[in-house]
């Protein structure tokens, strides 16, 4: 059994989704070592968040809402800025790359919040909110083994 | 961690900020170490200090008390039906609680409709500096481009153009930003702690720490610890002090806001002032960057 798919089974109810998401990242599949398993998977977390945020901000082209706005602004702001601080603290300390790990599924959870409390429903915005939540998890799955 | 929690004292909370004044955002370690704060701190651990640090920000970035209720109260209901969200969630009952402990600033985030002239200003002072800070623009922004960012980011607001113009002067006069050559830049400190040179440079450090630290939404963070600065500070001073501190601020504040040309008269001092700031700002940045041991001592 490799290593992404030990960290799917301990996701739970999402290990389905996170079988499929992961399957489709051949380096995160061909992870050698925990480590560089953490490191893969907040990279793919740092890359969906910037993608999510490219998405929210031509959404706010075409829907002209405060919700979608802080979504694309100070909301995925905080997640990137979370999946970089992670990043950044892997080698040095666990536990800290661990919470930043964590905390990067606020963002698009007080989004979701944010759409709903605006009656906006949007698909893609919601799909995208919810993969990025699973790799925030995974990422603190994997994190919670550093040392 | 898997120790039990501790409800942050008032005692905890202000040593936390004013070691974040003293050794900057992120240097939780250190901060731990320092004998002014270990005493109280003995109990935390760095992840305790960042998390706390967190929450006093994500409040100061736009949440006001009720409507971090309002999430809390939804959350909670939002437990049972997703398992993902459970791993996301603060309880919510310390939240709660250091609601009415943090004070937050009351920031609206309604930008498309603005009620009045209060909650306008505000808005318009957060978008000022979201733009400088978006457009990273070297030297500054000028009014131009700050209103063109604003009125693609944010849609046009009706007035937009003359709002500008006098937000941009008050936050000038007030020491916030800084104009050079019709160009609009961050000021690296308040004006108010630039008219005591000695005590201007030991805030200045703490400050550029605080800045060079910082690497998510830098202009509310900022915000809250140039609150943080100015209360550290009157706490500091003697009751005199305090006094005229206090005085100089309100009769500031009424000048900038009552007379335009005294405004800008001010600007004109406060520009000069924080230019030298500026100066002293760069070189500590240069010195900074040029330390390569992992070992730093802050002196």
């Amino acid at each position: 059994i490799t290593l992404y798919e030990s960290l799917c089974d301990q996701a739970g109810q999402d290990k389905a989704r996170c079988l499929e998401v992961l399957q489709a990242e051949p380096q995160i599949v061909g992870a050698k070592d925990n480590v560089e398993l953490c490191k893969l998977i907040l990279e793919f977390g740092l890359k969906k968040g910037l993608e999510a945020q490219r998405f929210l901000k031509d959404a706010m082209m075409t829907t002209p809402s405060p919700a979608i706005v802080q979504c694309a602004t100070s909301l995925y702001d905080g997640t990137i800025g979370s999946f970089k601080s992670s990043l950044s603290e892997l080698a040095e300390d666990g536990q800290t790359a661990n919470y930043d790990a964590k905390v990067a599924g606020d963002g698009p959870t007080t989004c979701d919040i944010a759409l709903s409390n605006a009656k906006i429903v949007n698909p893609t915005i919601s799909a995208l909110n919810k993969d990025i939540l699973l790799i925030s998890k995974l990422a603190f799955l994997a994190t919670d083994k550093l040392p | 961690m898997g120790a039990p929690k501790q409800k942050w004292t008032a005692e905890e909370e202000q040593a936390l900020k004013a070691g974040v004044v003293k050794h900057g955002v992120g240097k939780w370690r250190t901060i731990l170490k320092d004998p002014e704060f270990s005493g109280v701190l003995y109990l935390r651990s760095n992840v305790d200090l960042k998390d706390k640090w967190r929450n006093l920000s994500v409040m100061a970035n736009g949440w006001s008390s009720r409507e971090k209720s309002r999430l809390s109260v939804r959350r909670v209901h939002q437990v049972p039906r997703q398992d993902e969200n459970s791993m996301a969630i603060t309880p919510v009952v310390p939240s709660d609680e250091e609601i009415v402990d943090v004070k937050p600033l009351q920031v609206s985030r309604d930008i498309v409709h603005i009620p009045g002239p209060k909650r306008s200003n505000l808005s318009l002072d957060k978008l000022i500096m979201e733009a400088i800070t978006s457009l990273k623009e070297n030297g500054g922004s000028n009014k131009t481009a700050i209103a063109a960012f604003i009125e693609d980011q944010y849609w046009a607001l009706p007035g937009l153009k003359s709002m500008l113009s006098a937000k941009l002067k008050f936050l000038t006069a007030s020491g916030k930003l800084i104009k050079v050559n019709r160009k609009y830049r961050i000021a690296p400190i308040a004006a108010y702690s630039d008219r005591r040179r000695n005590s201007s440079m030991l805030y200045l450090k703490g400050r550029q720490k605080a800045s060079m630290k910082i690497d998510r939404d830098e202009t509310n963070i900022l915000t809250r610890s140039q609150i943080d600065l100015e209360l550290e500070k009157i706490r500091s001073m003697t009751p005199q002090e305090a006094a005229a501190f206090a005085a100089r601020a309100v009769a500031e504040a009424e000048a900038a806001i009552a007379e335009a040309e005294e405004a800008a008269k001010e600007a004109e001092a406060a520009e000069a002032d924080a230019e030298a700031a500026q100066a002293f700002a760069d070189a500590t940045t240069k010195s900074a960057k040029g330390r390569k041991s992992p070992k730093r001592i802050h002196t």
